[in-house]
């Protein structure tokens, strides 16, 4: 039931994400898409085997869920608040969103720590959210990068809301 | 020991002139792509590819390992840098022989041959280590993988002629 309840609100979430109108660029949107998911992935693999910071239970349902949340869910948190949030000209305005964007992969993470997905241990939880940093980073350099390219692409876009 | 060792050794050197070789031969193609298109059908390649080898490839799926060890080396960089050099290859000879119609499904189907014959050559110098996989599910992957990219690679392509030039488009 619990796996049905993650999987109905990632396919939701994708379609109101999908339908919403959009304040950046359709490539600045993939680059930050592509950039979290293969810089996420390999942080949990870091977590779990290389330091042992977690530990999940051998069950594939559950697993799924963290699959989903990782590929999917975790991602498109990060694309649509940057969305939001890049087109925004104050910059302390922005740099809040981007507090916001890690409290609220600190919260996910925890959830899923409560809900039984994964266990962090002590360290873990500790780690857990300046690990968490690393894909908003990378999505932010990615961004930097694709504008960069497209200016050179002769791709002239404002992405301005406020 | 000493075996452990020589293997690591082979994997290593494996990685190394492939990704060396894949990188030159990227720099020495002339540029054909937008540059955002290839930046971007590059990043996908490469985020499919780990998305793919730490979830299924990570515990409790845990369906084969990458480069010997279970857990991250550096070693895995290599090869992660052959993922989008592969990725970049494919649209690059999808763009250069203009692949049409009916021809797709069997560019599709080569390119997944390919790469699943290239994974079998990996194997064996265990840049991929089975556990409870087979390299017939691999060459599904690749078939779904190719033809996403396709779609992904249009959509870029005709976004990039739409907004190409064009000032404050919104």
């Amino acid at each position: 039931m619990f796996l049905i309840g993650v999987i109905a609100f990632a396919v939701l979430s994708l379609t109101a994400f999908w339908i919403k109108p959009k304040y950046i660029h359709l490539f600045e949107l993939l680059a930050i898409w592509f950039s979290v998911t293969a810089v996420n992935s390999p942080i949990y693999s870091f977590f779990l085997v290389n330091k042992q910071w977690i530990t999940v239970p051998d069950n594939k349902e559950l697993s799924l869920i963290r699959i989903i949340y990782t590929e999917l869910i975790c991602p498109l948190i990060i694309t649509w608040i940057l969305d939001e949030s890049l087109a925004v000209k104050h910059a302390i305005l922005r740099y809040l969103c981007y507090l916001v964007t890690l409290a609220i992969l600190f919260l996910a993470g925890f959830a899923l720590h409560l809900l039984g997905v994964i266990h962090f241990s002590s360290v873990g939880m500790f780690w857990y959210t300046p690990f968490k940093a690393i894909p908003l980073i990378i999505a932010l350099f990615s961004v930097r990068c694709i504008r960069y390219l497209m200016r050179k692409d002769g791709i002239y876009y404002e992405s301005t809301k406020y | 020991m000493g075996y452990i060792m020589s293997q690591q050794n082979i994997n290593l050197c494996f990685n190394i002139v492939f990704f060396l070789s894949g990188v030159y031969l990227v720099y020495r193609l002339p540029q054909r792509l937008p540059i955002t298109v290839t930046f971007l059908i590059m990043n996908m390649s490469l985020a499919i590819a780990l998305g793919l080898d730490h979830t299924i490839g990570a515990p409790p799926i845990d369906l084969y390992d990458t480069n010997i060890e279970p857990w991250l080396t550096l070693t895995e960089i290599l090869t992660w840098g052959m993922y989008p050099i592969s990725g970049y290859l494919y649209i690059y000879l999808y763009d250069k022989l203009k692949v049409r119609g009916y021809f797709v499904p069997l560019f599709i189907l080569c390119w997944s041959t390919f790469g699943t014959v290239f994974e079998e050559l990996a194997k064996t110098f265990k840049v991929f280590v089975y556990k409870d996989w087979a390299i017939r599910y691999s060459f599904l992957i690749y078939l779904f993988t190719q033809l996403l990219t396709t779609i992904v690679f249009k959509i870029l392509m005709r976004t990039y002629q739409k907004t190409k030039g064009k000032e404050g488009f919104s």
